[in-house]
């Protein structure tokens, strides 16, 4: 009970960390290439664009809600046969760990790719990449540390190592 | 430029404007102006939201990979950007693989497929292949060639000892030709006359007109004026399409993008920069009711995108996104009509 009551007090003193956390984050098994046309149709619907404040969170709530949803459906066509509606949605929290165990393995596969792709890259994108995604630095404390005029030098620098290791890791995608 | 290299640039144009929102958005300096722009760019394609939310997961699992890597900020400090040119001038820095061959394969397994409904043909001095509305056929030819018919087209395939010939009597096929130097492989699509010996093209016999697209090799196209007359013939290379059309009495050469010219055979509508009303009218092949387009200046309007061609829902959805666009559902036709004031 002291446990729950904690957990509580931790909880609202973080939530806002917490959500944004997890705003800023795809959940496991969206799978860009499937997502993207319900994503786009989505997206077309909303009347009013100038509300959204976050567009980038945005879209990452959109994605994580269809990649939701369609578990949700996708575990329900899979026990139609066995189980009823009523206990389709009892047993979801274990239908969601099942997932999530195979987009896990996925998961696996894809990193081992990214480290390849990430051996692939000149030691300049790597160690911009480490600054940015690893230690978390903004463009202006990369460009500071680098000794670089402006934080746009940084940021054109860091897009171009990104897109570089979009591509090696697309390439070692390719079977 | 072949189409590997067409659709290289394309992806990577793609790529680069994704990756440049993703840096501009983790900026703490982002204006209200560049949040609509990028929602603008999300909204037109849904190639864009692909490209951004791949390159979200991958810089999201980046801190796993990276977590022994040691930096060498020396090289990132003096170290000069050495492909930021392959950047903006889309180069490819690794040449992968491309589609063609996954491409390949499903061409063959769909061949597969339709040599079981389609075997009886074979043994017939010529048969006639007729697809309709809405449907699309592979058809493997006794020589190896392969050919793949379009929604509401029809071929009659005539192969002699000294020949192949093909009729394309109306819409379009995609023609894979095995070499064999003895026999030509001829299409006939109304007086345009094609030869080939070993290569991959596309006819499209349209109303007013027909287009002959080369994806690989070179074919010899040939066209009989209405008196009779004959133009010498054309020879066209890769990624080149001619078009002779009723009205004109001379035909000329283009390049052109052969992965759009292709889409089809991958059920999709691809199109760049192309007047609104042609599309709708592509799309009328594919779906039971119409696309249509009442107003001129509307017809007129430059779009780009691809999508599904036997799906109609996120064009549609499109075409409302524009500006002044309404569409309206009725069970015979989709109208997309511009809003009056």
């Amino acid at each position: 009970m002291a446990d729950r009551k904690r957990l509580q007090e931790l909880f609202t003193a973080h939530a806002g960390q917490v959500i944004g956390f997890l705003r800023r984050r795809l959940g496991p098994g969206v799978d860009a290439q499937d997502i993207s046309q319900d994503v786009f149709l989505r997206l077309l619907r909303i009347e009013d664009l100038s509300a959204i404040r976050d567009p980038q969170g945005f879209l990452i709530t959109v994605a994580n809600n269809l990649r939701r949803e369609r578990m949700y459906l996708d575990g329900i066509a899979r026990r139609r046969v066995r189980v009823s509606l009523e206990q389709a949605i009892e047993s979801e929290p274990e239908l969601e760990v099942e997932l999530t165990a195979e987009a896990s393995l996925d998961m696996q596969k894809q990193l081992t790719r990214l480290k390849s792709a990430v051996r692939g890259l000149s030691e300049r994108d790597r160690t911009l990449l480490v600054m940015r995604y690893r230690d978390d630095l903004s463009y202006r404390e990369i460009a500071r540390r680098l000794g670089w005029a402006s934080k746009s030098a940084a940021e054109k620098a860091l897009a171009n190592a990104v897109m570089r290791c979009r591509e090696q890791f697309d390439h070692a995608r390719k079977p | 430029m072949s189409a590997n290299n067409t659709d290289d640039a394309l992806r990577r144009a793609t790529l680069r404007h994704a990756t440049q929102w993703q840096m501009r958005n983790a900026s703490d300096d982002l204006t209200a102006q560049e949040k609509a722009e990028f929602l603008a760019w999300l909204k037109s394609s849904p190639t864009n939201i692909k490209e951004y939310l791949t390159n979200l997961q991958m810089t999201q699992m980046l801190p796993r990979v990276l977590q022994d890597v040691q930096p060498d900020y020396q090289a990132a400090q003096t170290g000069h950007d050495e492909a930021s040119n392959l950047v903006s001038l889309g180069l490819a820095a690794t040449s992968r693989p491309r589609p063609r061959v996954l491409f390949r394969f499903a061409l063959a397994a769909m061949v597969l497929l339709a040599a079981i409904g389609l075997s009886a043909y074979w043994h017939r001095g010529f048969s006639d292949i007729i697809v309709p509305h809405g449907d699309q056929r592979t058809v493997r030819l006794n020589d190896g060639s392969v050919v793949h018919v379009n929604s509401q087209s029809r071929i009659r395939i005539r192969f002699t000892r000294k020949e192949r010939l093909i009729e394309l009597t109306s819409g379009q096929g995609l023609f894979s030709v095995a070499k064999d130097p003895e026999r030509p492989f001829r299409v006939l699509a109304g007086n345009v006359d094609i030869v080939a010996v070993g290569t991959q093209f596309d006819v499209y016999r349209k109303p007013g007109s027909t287009e002959v697209t080369v994806v690989e090799g070179r074919v010899s196209v040939a066209s009989s004026g209405a008196a009779g007359s004959s133009q010498a013939p054309a020879l066209l290379g890769a990624g080149e399409r001619i078009k002779f059309s009723q009205s004109e009495s001379t035909s000329r050469s283009e390049a052109v993008d052969v992965r759009e010219a292709t889409a089809w055979t991958r059920r999709e509508i691809s199109f760049r920069d192309r007047p609104l009303g042609e599309v709708a009218d592509e799309y009328a092949r594919y779906l039971d009711v119409p696309i249509r387009i009442e107003d001129e200046s509307l017809r007129n309007t430059p779009v780009t995108g691809m999508f599904d061609a036997y799906e109609p829902e996120p064009f549609i959805a499109f075409l409302r996104n524009f500006e002044g666009v309404q569409v309206e559902r009725t069970p015979d036709a989709i109208y997309v009509r511009s809003r009056k004031r």
